[in-house]
C-alpha cells in the first residue's frame, strides 16, 4: 500500500463515529439557515463573514471541541494500548486525526460561506462589489480562528495526560495574557505611575495574548458601519499575531508528540517538562496576580508607595510560593513526601518567587521615568490635548473624571490633535506642567486641590504613542489659554474654517427651544461663515467664564453630505449682528417663550439618581425658574461656566408660532 | 524468534522492567509469571510496542526496527481489558482487524465464533467478561500474526472454554510456526501449554526456561512413619527441597541423587515410601529455591 493510501486510511478511520462530522456540519448548516433568515430581512447589520460574532464563537467553538473529540484518545490508556499496537506508525493515527477534523471544519465553512455570499449578492446589490473579496477575507479570517483554537487545543491534549489539566489548561491560556496584562502589568502601572493613564504596548499585548480578542480583531468585531466591515483588512500586527498562535502550539504539539510518554497517561502532564514549564507559568501568574491585587486592594501605595510595593512584592512571593506547593502536590507522584517534593525544584521555586515579587519593583523602578516623561520635541509629530471639562457637557465631564474611562478622553484626544502652533504651545504647557505637578496622581484631582486633569497623547514621527495624564489647578487651567487662543485649536474647537461652502447647504438658527431655518443666498452663507472665523479668531478662552451660548447655526448637506454646528456666543457680534440682518432674534432665549411648567429634581451628587421632584405652574414660580435656567444643550463648559448641576430641570414651554408645546432639559444657574 | 537483551523500563523512579534478556524461539510458548507489579504487563507493552523502552533492545526475527508498520504485521497484542469500538460487533472488530492484517482470516472467525456459541453481529459490550475474552483471543488467532502477546490470557474464562481456547493455541502452534507470549499470575493456567516459563519479581527474571527438563533431578516422595520415628536427620539434609508433615504422613521433594535421602528414610523404618509424580508448581518451586529465592517472598 502506498503511504497516501495508508494515510487516507487513518484519515478516513479518524471518522469513524462521525462525531465530529455531525457537529462541525450540522452547526454550520444551522448557522448558514440562520443567517440567510436575518440576511433576508436585513443587510445592512447582519454580516455572514467579517464582522459576525456568532460565526467567530462558532469556530473558536468548533475549535476547541473537534481537537478535544479528535486526541481524546490521548487520554485513554485503553486507546492508547489498542491503536499504538496496531501495524500503523503512531504518526499517521496522529495526523490522520489532525486532517480529519481540519477537512470537517474547512469543507462545510467554504460551503456555507459562499452560499451565503451568493445569497446576499442576490439581495442587495450595494454588496455586488465586494462579494468575493469579502467571502474569501471572511473564509480566511474564521479558518485562521478555527486553527487558533484547534491548535492550543490539541496542544494541551498532547502535553496533559488527563482530561482535567486539558480542560483547565485551555481555559488558562485563553486568559493567562489577558489576566497577565490587565490584572498584573497594568495594575501595577497604575498603582505605580501616577501620570498613567494608559500604555499602548500593553493594550497591543492584551490583545495579541490572548485568543479571544485576538480572533476578534482579525475577524472585525469592533466594527459595525457596513461599509467599514465589507472594506476591513486586518492590522498587519493582529495578522502576525495569529499566525504565532496557529504555528507556535503546531509546532509545540509537533514536538510534545514525540516525545509524550504513554506510561505517564492519567497523570497531571504527559510530559515532564510541560509540567515544568507549566508550574512557572501559574505559579509565577498566582504571585504577581496576588501582589498587585493586594496592593490595589489596601490601598497601602496611596500613603507609601514603596512600603505598598515591598508589601505586594512579600505577599506575591509567598502565593508564589504557595501555588508552588500546591502544585507539586496536585502533579505528585505520591511517592516522596510533599516536604521532599517542594525542595526537589529549589531553584524554580527561587525563581518563580522572585519573579513574581519582582514584577512590582520593576513597576516602581520605572516610576519616576514615566512621570517625568516628556519626549524630544523634534520627535513629536502629534499632540493630542484632552482637558476634563472643556467643550464637553456636565456628564461628558464626569465621565471624564472617571478613572480609567476611555471613550469621552479618547474622542476629545482624536479631535484636538494639534500638529501645528498648537502642538507647540501645548508641548510648552505640557513641559511647564510637569515640571511644577510633582507627583500628585490625576485620579485624586480633588483631594491634591486640583479643578480637572489632563490627557496627553504624543503622537511620535515614528509612529509610536505615549499617553500621560496629570492634575491640573486653577494656574495651570489659566496657562492653558496659550494652547486654547491657538488658531489650531480654535479652528478645531468651532470648525470655523472646517465647514464646507457648498451651495445646497442648509443653514439653521436653534436657540436651544425651536428651530428657524434661514433662507441664505450663498454670498449670505460665505458672509456669515467669514464672521463667524473672525469672530472665533478674536475670542479667547476667559471669554466663556462670562457668557453662555446664544443658540447654534446647523449647517447640513445631502450631497456631500455634512453637518457641523457653530455656537454662537454674545460677543461674536459680527455673527449676531449678521443673524440679525437675516431675521435672527439672537438674544430670544427661554425667558421669551411661554413657559408652563418646570419640574425641578435634586440630583445625586454622582448624578445617578433623581429625588425629590417638584412641580411649578404658578406664573411668579414659573418667572422665578426660568430666569435660573440654562438650558442642558448650552451646557459646554463646565470647567469654566459651571452651573448648579445638582438641580435639574424639565421645562414645558407652549410654541406659539406652531402652536405646539416643547419639553427642553436645563439647569439651574 | 524474539530476542530480548537487556530491557529496561523506568516510571519514574520505578523500575518497571529491569535489565530483562530472553530469547523467544519460534512456534513455542512462553509464560510470564509473576505477582502483581512483577512487569509482566509492561514487558510485554513494550514488546508490542505501545511503550517506549528506556534502555536495551528487542529484535523480532533480527530486525533492528521492530516496530515499523511492517514488522507490527506480524504481532497481534491482546491486553487484558482490550478497547473495542462502540457498539462494535466481532464483525466490525474483524472487519477492522482485517484492515490492519493482512493475513486476517475472517472465515475463520465466523466458524470458531459458532463453535464457541458467539453472536458475530450481537454489539461486544453487551458480551460477558469471558464471552469478550473469548471474541478477542478469536480475533487474536484468526489475524495469523506470527506473534501473540497476550495479557492475563485466560482470565475470565469458565473450564471449558478455558480447555477449548487452549487446544486452539495448541493446533494454531502446530499448524504454523506461532509463537505465543503469555502473561499469567496464576501458575496452574499455563501448567499445560507452556513449554516455557519466565518468572518475573520486581521487574527483573528470576529465571526462565524448560521447567520440565530442568527438573530432571528433582523427585518427589510420599512416606508413612511409625510413631517412633526421628525425621530431624531427614528435615535437615541438605537435598530436601521441600519436607511437609502431616502427621505421620510426610512428603518430601528431593534434589540431586535420591539414593542417599531413601536410605536415610530406610533407616527409620517407614512403613511406606512410594515415588510420585511432579506437577509444575512443584518444579517451578524446586528450581526457584535451587536459585536462591524464597519463593514465598516471589509468588505471595
Amino acid at each position: 500500500m502506498t503511504s497516501e493510501k495508508y494515510f487516507l486510511k487513518w484519515v478516513k478511520e479518524a471518522g469513524r463515529g462521525h462525531v465530529v462530522a455531525f457537529l462541525s456540519w450540522g452547526v454550520l448548516a444551522g448557522y448558514a439557515l440562520m443567517t440567510m433568515a436575518r440576511l433576508g430581512l436585513d443587510t445592512e447589520s447582519c454580516f455572514f463573514g467579517i464582522g459576525s460574532q456568532e460565526l467567530l464563537w462558532i469556530c473558536a467553538g468548533l475549535g476547541a471541541a473537534i481537537s478535544f473529540l479528535e486526541y481524546f484518545y490521548l487520554l485513554q490508556p485503553k486507546k492508547l494500548d489498542f491503536y499504538h499496537s496496531l501495524p500503523v506508525r503512531k504518526n499517521t493515527i496522529f495526523w490522520g486525526r489532525y486532517v480529519h477534523g481540519l477537512l470537517h471544519f474547512i469543507i462545510p465553512l467554504v460551503l456555507v460561506v459562499t452560499a451565503c455570499g451568493l445569497f446576499e449578492a442576490n439581495l442587495d446589490v450595494d454588496f455586488l462589489p465586494y462579494s468575493s473579496s469579502y467571502t474569501g477575507h471572511g473564509i480566511l479570517a474564521f479558518t485562521a480562528v478555527f486553527l487558533v483554537f484547534y491548535h492550543i487545543g490539541i496542544f494541551f491534549l498532547s502535553i496533559c495526560g488527563n482530561i482535567l489539566p486539558a480542560i483547565l489548561g485551555y481555559a488558562l491560556c485563553l486568559g493567562y495574557g489577558h489576566i497577565l496584562v490587565e490584572n498584573v502589568f497594568v495594575t501595577w502601572a497604575e498603582t505605580n505611575f501616577h501620570a498613567y493613564y494608559k500604555i499602548p504596548l500593553l493594550e497591543k499585548l492584551d490583545i495579541v495574548l490572548s485568543p479571544l480578542f485576538l480572533a476578534g480583531h482579525l475577524t472585525g468585531q469592533n466594527l459595525f458601519d457596513k461599509q467599514e466591515v465589507l472594506e476591513y483588512v486586518p492590522s498587519a500586527l493582529h495578522v502576525m499575531a495569529v499566525a504565532a498562535w496557529i504555528f507556535l502550539p503546531l509546532l509545540l504539539f509537533s514536538m510534545a508528540r514525540e516525545k509524550r510518554r504513554t506510561e505517564r497517561v492519567g497523570r497531571m502532564f504527559a510530559l515532564p517538562l510541560a509540567e515544568r514549564v507549566a508550574m512557572v507559568l501559574l505559579s509565577f501568574l498566582s504571585g504577581a496576580w496576588g501582589g498587585s491585587l493586594f496592593v490595589e486592594l489596601s490601598g497601602l501605595s496611596k500613603t507609601c508607595p514603596v512600603a505598598g510595593c515591598v508589601a505586594g512584592a512579600l505577599v506575591g512571593a509567598m502565593l508564589a510560593l504557595a501555588a508552588h506547593v500546591l502544585l507539586e502536590w496536585c502533579v505528585g507522584s505520591g511517592k516522596k513526601k510533599l516536604s521532599a517534593r517542594i525542595l526537589r525544584r529549589k531553584w524554580q521555586l527561587a525563581l518563580e518567587c522572585a519573579a513574581a515579587a519582582l514584577t512590582g519593583m520593576f513597576f516602581l523602578a520605572g516610576e519616576s521615568s514615566f512621570d517625568s516623561f516628556v519626549p524630544e520635541w523634534d520627535e513629536v509629530e502629534e499632540i493630542g490635548v484632552s482637558v476634563a471639562g472643556l467643550d464637553m457637557d456636565y456628564e461628558g465631564y464626569m465621565r471624564a473624571l472617571e478613572k480609567g474611562e476611555q471613550y469621552e478622553t479618547k474622542r476629545q484626544l482624536d479631535k484636538y490633535a494639534l500638529t501645528a502652533e498648537g502642538k507647540d504651545a501645548a508641548f510648552a504647557w505640557i513641559t511647564s506642567l510637569v515640571s511644577e505637578n510633582g507627583m500628585t496622581k490625576a485620579d485624586s484631582v480633588e483631594g491634591a486641590g486640583g479643578v480637572s486633569k489632563v490627557t496627553v497623547r504624543y503622537r511620535m514621527k515614528n509612529g509610536s504613542e505615549f499617553y500621560r495624564q496629570y492634575p491640573i489647578g486653577e494656574g495651570d487651567l489659566q496657562s492653558f489659554a496659550s494652547v486654547y487662543d491657538t488658531d489650531e485649536y480654535k479652528d478645531i474647537a468651532y470648525l470655523a474654517g472646517q465647514i464646507r461652502r457648498v451651495s445646497d447647504a442648509r443653514f439653521q438658527w436653534s436657540d436651544g427651544v425651536t428651530d428657524t431655518v434661514l433662507k441664505l443666498t450663498d454670498e449670505e452663507k460665505d458672509a456669515l461663515l467669514d464672521a463667524y472665523g473672525a469672530d472665533v479668531e478674536d475670542m479667547g478662552m476667559e471669554n466663556l467664564r462670562q457668557h453662555l451660548p446664544l443658540g447654534f447655526v446647523e449647517v447640513t448637506s445631502e450631497a456631500p453630505y455634512f453637518s457641523n454646528r457653530m455656537v454662537v456666543y454674545p460677543f461674536f457680534t459680527r455673527t449676531c449682528g449678521l443673524l440679525g440682518e437675516y431675521g435672527v432674534e439672537t438674544e430670544k432665549g427661554l425667558a421669551d417663550y411661554s413657559v408652563r411648567a418646570i419640574s425641578v429634581a435634586d440630583v445625586s451628587e454622582k448624578g445617578m439618581a433623581r429625588t425629590n421632584s417638584k412641580h411649578y405652574e404658578e406664573p411668579d414660580e414659573l418667572e422665578a425658574w426660568t430666569r435660573e435656567a440654562v438650558l442642558k444643550e448650552f451646557d459646554l463648559q463646565p470647567l469654566l461656566f459651571p452651573l448648579d448641576y445638582s438641580r435639574e430641570m424639565k421645562i414645558e414651554v407652549r410654541d406659539e408660532a406652531t402652536n405646539s408645546t416643547v419639553y427642553v432639559d436645563g439647569y439651574a444657574r | 524468534m524474539i530476542k530480548i537483551n537487556d530491557l529496561t523500563k523506568y516510571f519514574d523512579d520505578v523500575c518497571a522492567v529491569n535489565h530483562v534478556s530472553l530469547e523467544i524461539g519460534d512456534g513455542t510458548m512462553l509464560g510470564l509469571l509473576g505477582t502483581n507489579g512483577a512487569g509482566k504487563t509492561t514487558l510485554l507493552r513494550v514488546l508490542s510496542g505501545v511503550l517506549e523502552a528506556d534502555g536495551g533492545e528487542i529484535r523480532l526475527d533480527g530486525e533492528e526496527a521492530p516496530f515499523s508498520p511492517s514488522c507490527k504485521e506480524k504481532l497481534f497484542y491482546l491486553p487484558d481489558d482490550p478497547y473495542y469500538f462502540p457498539n462494535a460487533s466481532i464483525r466490525v472488530m474483524a472487519d477492522f482487524f482485517g484492515k490492519q492484517y493482512p493475513d486476517m482470516d475472517a472465515e475463520s472467525v465466523s466458524y470458531m465464533a459458532e463453535s464457541l456459541n458467539l453472536d458475530m453481529l450481537q454489539p461486544i459490550r453487551t458480551f460477558s467478561k469471558g464471552m469478550r475474552r473469548q471474541a478477542f483471543l478469536i480475533l487474536a488467532l484468526c489475524s495469523r500474526t506470527k506473534y501473540l502477546f497476550c495479557d492475563e490470557v485466560f482470565d475470565g474464562l469458565d473450564p471449558i472454554a478455558t480447555e477449548i481456547m487452549k487446544n486452539l493455541f495448541r493446533q494454531e502452534m502446530k499448524a504454523r510456526e506461532f509463537t505465543i507470549v503469555v502473561a499469567s499470575h496464576k501458575l496452574g493456567e499455563l501448567e499445560d501449554v507452556c513449554g516455557n516459563i519466565a518468572i518475573l519479581h520486581k521487574g527483573g527474571v528470576v529465571t526462565a526456561g524448560d521447567f520440565r527438563a530442568q527438573a530432571g533431578n528433582v523427585r518427589k516422595f510420599q512416606c508413612v512413619f511409625p510413631l517412633k520415628a526421628e525425621l530431624d536427620g531427614i528435615r535437615r539434609h541438605p537435598q530436601i527441597v521441600r519436607f511437609h508433615e502431616d502427621a505421620r504422613f510426610i512428603t518430601l521433594v528431593t534434589r540431586g541423587d535420591a539414593d542417599e535421602i531413601l536410605a536415610l528414610v530406610n533407616g527409620q523404618n517407614p512403613v511406606f515410601v512410594g515415588e510420585v509424580p511432579l506437577n509444575l508448581e512443584e518444579m517451578f518451586i524446586a528450581e526457584m529455591e535451587g536459585a536462591g529465592y524464597d519463593i514465598r517472598k516471589v509468588l505471595s
